[in-house]
């Protein structure tokens, strides 16, 4: 090709700009236009923003890096459990951390749950839980795991241990629940005294655990109970 | 043709030889260890943390390398003259703009490609299904997204008067490119329809690489989500937007004095 | 005419200086008309800042004019064909200094359509020619200048161009540098090419050329032939010793021109009044005056040249 852009009558040249720049605006709605529909969730900024939000966040949301922040809340959220915020009204920042998550990316299932485990069960915050089980059902209708943990915190609302052991079940059954939630169950059936299912459990908590942290848990655990057991426990 | 390649492939073969190129291709390769540590933080969610943090490292890394081929292949015009013998051979000027953006292009995709593969080494040692067929292609899109970057970074350096001015716009250009979607869906929501229109002109007129960002679509299951709309316009785009971006810079590139 | 291998007809450029909001032009070429016929070697010399290098890289096409017709080799020197065929040497070449000369002039060759298989020997043939035999799969930034004005001149061989440009050729060389780049150039004569150049140094071009031009202040004030040149005008002395200030009007009385300089005076005359004028100066000196420097007639025609386009403006 020696033909020159620069030496194009005037028509010719702005009829190839103009003709560009018309197919790149059409691929560029067109394009968005596939990407809204792909979408299961619409984007953060169309589903208002949270009372507690990190700036960060808000420029990742508008900069098409949602999930990313989601990913970066959700190593801030474990280190914020992990950590020693026992004056911090209790782990008081649990609820806005997870909820930020949640508003970044509804699709992080996993991160959801586990807050909704971690208010529950860990640091005794139901409301809480409850709450943020609530705007991740609202937001994400079609996932139905979160009615298990709203109800099992109905249950412990009423101080009914087997009922949210029972509430859990098919949640504990899922190879993605969260590990948290495993041990917090766990903990529950010792609470209730019943050793053997404890055992039970624990050793099946143990066979499918995949982290460090509940392996170790479990092991302490059947110990301590195949030592209550043989001196005489239920 | 013939010409454009034999540019591009001198251009990669000169740029990989470059010190500070060296250093950034290094530097891409420690950040998928980064990535293999905070795919760790993130305990059970491990693997979806380490495809994310992946994606956005081969996104920035194609970024800087781009940005940086282009900053040293303008240094070497404007400073040192180095075309003043190259435009005086039987080439044509489009050749030599399209070569110095494919050869940009070249070294994004080798730095991309190690990283990808170291990716996938660590992943397998570790038994975490990291690098699958998903990732592999959000990776080409985001590839793609480079090459759109690369023709960006062509025009600031053919229509700025320095190094620093084109560095500058072509920087401001890719975090533009990231918001203005965004941006747009949020002004619509408001009563303002002046702003509105502005905003959309923007939305048209500055690079979107929001199109190439598919992390969203990993977690959704089947391979049917990268086909239609979402597979083809974003190529349509880059094709269309870089050529006309290419065509402006050769208005101006054919005309420019040295 | 058809054995005219460049031509500038009316040509004139312009450089925008100053600041953005304040934009000024320099006058870099006015009206510089001039051709180059076949087989010749023409030497264009001048001052700093007279246009020499704004000439050579409007005939390549580096610049392109604000007024006039460049022709190189019979086309426009946008185009390829005619730039196949041109081989061109910038003031300070420059080349990416993390290859060696070999992939440098092998990437050259590759875009001239040199065949693969001969292209690698034909490289080093060309690089011994220029005397880089040794370093030459050397990266080129550990080059001296005088290296990489060797390879730049490389490049512009290896393809065998009918039309060599070369803009100060000469440039960063030691004595031995000059004379190889001398031979080289007288060769390429030999050999029926056309060579074009710019100097400062105005023996090298009494030495080479067939024809020479003289730029000065973006006009092309003089073009002939080196021998009518030569045979117009005279070689000059310049003669110098030290006095008083009040020699002024003795020496003004004399026909050579003369001027004090530090206690230092000078007086220029022609080659052969050099007797004459020793014998003038001696008593006003009080000694025979010295020989400072000995002026060409190429040297002589330039200073003219250069004293009338001045006394025009």
């Amino acid at each position: 090709m020696s033909a020159r852009i620069s030496e194009l009558p005037g028509w010719a040249r702005l009829g190839l700009l103009a003709g560009l720049a018309t197919l790149a605006v059409a691929s560029l709605e067109f394009g968005s236009l596939a990407r809204k529909g792909s979408r299961v969730f619409p984007p953060p900024l169309q589903r208002g923003i949270p009372p507690a939000l990190t700036r960060f966040s808000l420029a990742a949301a508008l900069g098409d890096e949602a999930r990313i922040a989601a990913d970066w809340g959700y190593i801030d959220c474990l280190q914020y459990l992990a950590g020693p915020y026992a004056n911090d009204g209790w782990w008081g920042q649990t609820l806005p951390l997870y909820r930020e998550v949640q508003w970044l990316d509804p699709g992080f299932k996993h991160a959801i749950r586990e807050g909704i485990s971690a208010l529950g069960w860990l640091y005794r915050r139901p409301e809480e839980a409850g709450q943020l089980a609530r705007i991740a059902m609202a937001t994400d209708p079609g996932e139905v795991r979160y009615a298990a943990y709203i109800a099992a915190l109905a249950y412990q609302k009423h101080l009914d241990t087997q009922g949210v052991i029972k509430a859990l079940e098919p949640e504990l059954n899922r190879p993605d629940a969260p590990e948290m939630l495993l041990r917090m169950v766990g903990n529950l059936m010792l609470k209730q005294g019943d050793d053997r299912r404890a055992m039970g459990y624990w050793a099946w908590v143990q066979s499918r655990a995949r982290e460090q942290d509940t392996q170790d848990m479990a092991a302490k655990t059947i110990k301590d109970l195949r030592r209550r057991l043989a001196a005489g426990g239920r | 043709m013939l010409e454009t390649w034999i540019i591009a492939s001198n251009v990669f073969r000169q740029l990989l030889r470059n010190r500070i190129l060296v250093v950034l291709t290094l530097c891409a390769l420690g950040m998928v260890g980064v990535v293999a540590f905070l795919g760790d933080l993130g305990q059970e969610a491990e693997l979806r943390l380490a495809r994310d943090f992946g994606l956005l490292a081969l996104e920035w890394v194609g970024f800087f390398t781009v940005l940086l081929c282009h900053v040293v292949l303008l240094f070497e015009e404007s400073e040192l003259k180095t075309y003043s013998i190259l435009l005086v051979k039987p080439v044509e000027r489009w050749h030599v703009l399209l070569g110095r953006t494919v050869g940009a292009v070249l070294l994004m995709l080798m730095n991309q490609a190690g990283m990808l593969v170291l990716l996938a080494l660590l992943a397998w040692w570790r038994g975490l299904p990291i690098v699958d067929s998903d990732l592999v292609v959000a990776a080409a899109y985001l590839a793609a997204g480079g090459a759109l970057f690369s023709a960006v970074t062509a025009f600031f350096s053919v229509l700025a008067s320095s190094v620093p001015a084109a560095a500058m716009f072509s920087t401001f250009a890719f975090g533009l490119g990231h918001f203005t979607t965004n941006l747009l869906e949020w002004v619509e929501h408001l009563d303002n329809p002046v702003l509105a229109a502005a905003v959309k002109v923007l939305y048209w007129i500055t690079p979107n690489f929001s199109l190439f960002n598919l992390k969203e679509n990993l977690d959704q299951s089947g391979a049917n989500v990268f086909l239609g709309g979402v597979f083809f316009w974003p190529l349509a785009y880059a094709a269309c937007y870089g050529a006309l971006l290419l065509s402006l810079a050769l208005w101006r590139y054919e005309r420019k004095d040295f | 005419m058809d054995e005219d291998v460049l031509a500038f007809e009316g040509v004139s450029k312009r450089y925008r200086t100053g600041d953005f909001w304040r934009p000024l032009k320099a006058q870099a070429m006015r009206q510089v008309s001039f051709s180059l016929r076949k087989g010749e070697v023409f030497g264009l010399v001048g001052l700093n800042g007279a246009g020499k290098s704004t000439l050579m890289k409007t005939a390549v096409g580096l610049l392109h004019p604000d007024e006039g017709t460049v022709r190189l080799l019979g086309s426009d020197p946008r185009d390829r064909r005619a730039r196949r065929r041109l081989g061109y040497l910038p003031e300070l070449p420059y080349f990416p200094g993390y290859l060696s000369a070999v992939e440098v002039l092998v990437y050259y060759g590759q875009l001239h359509r040199l065949p693969r298989a001969a292209l690698k020997r034909r490289v080093l043939d060309v690089l011994a020619q220029v005397g880089l035999e040794q370093a030459a799969f050397d990266p080129i930034r550990r080059y001296s200048k005088g290296m990489q004005q060797r390879v730049g001149l490389a490049q512009t061989l290896l393809h065998d161009p009918e039309l060599l440009l070369l803009d100060e050729p000469m440039s960063g060389l030691d004595p031995l540098g000059m004379k190889e780049m001398r031979d080289i150039i007288l060769a390429q004569r030999a050999a029926g090419k056309t060579i074009f150049f710019n100097s400062h140094g105005l023996a090298e071009v009494e030495r080479i050329c067939d024809r020479v031009g003289m730029m000065h202040r973006g006009r092309l004030v003089l073009v002939d032939s080196v021998p009518a040149l030569v045979s117009r005008h005279q070689s000059t002395v310049t003669l110098g010793f030290e006095g008083p200030e009040d020699l002024g009007p003795r020496l003004a009385a004399l026909p050579w021109p003369s001027a004090l300089e530090n206690r230092l005076w000078r007086v220029q005359a022609p080659h052969q009044d050099l007797g004459a004028a020793i014998r003038a100066l001696e008593p006003l000196a009080g000694k025979a005056p010295s020989v400072l420097s000995v002026g060409s007639p190429l040297e002589t025609a330039f200073l003219q040249a250069l004293a009338q386009e001045d006394a025009h403006a």
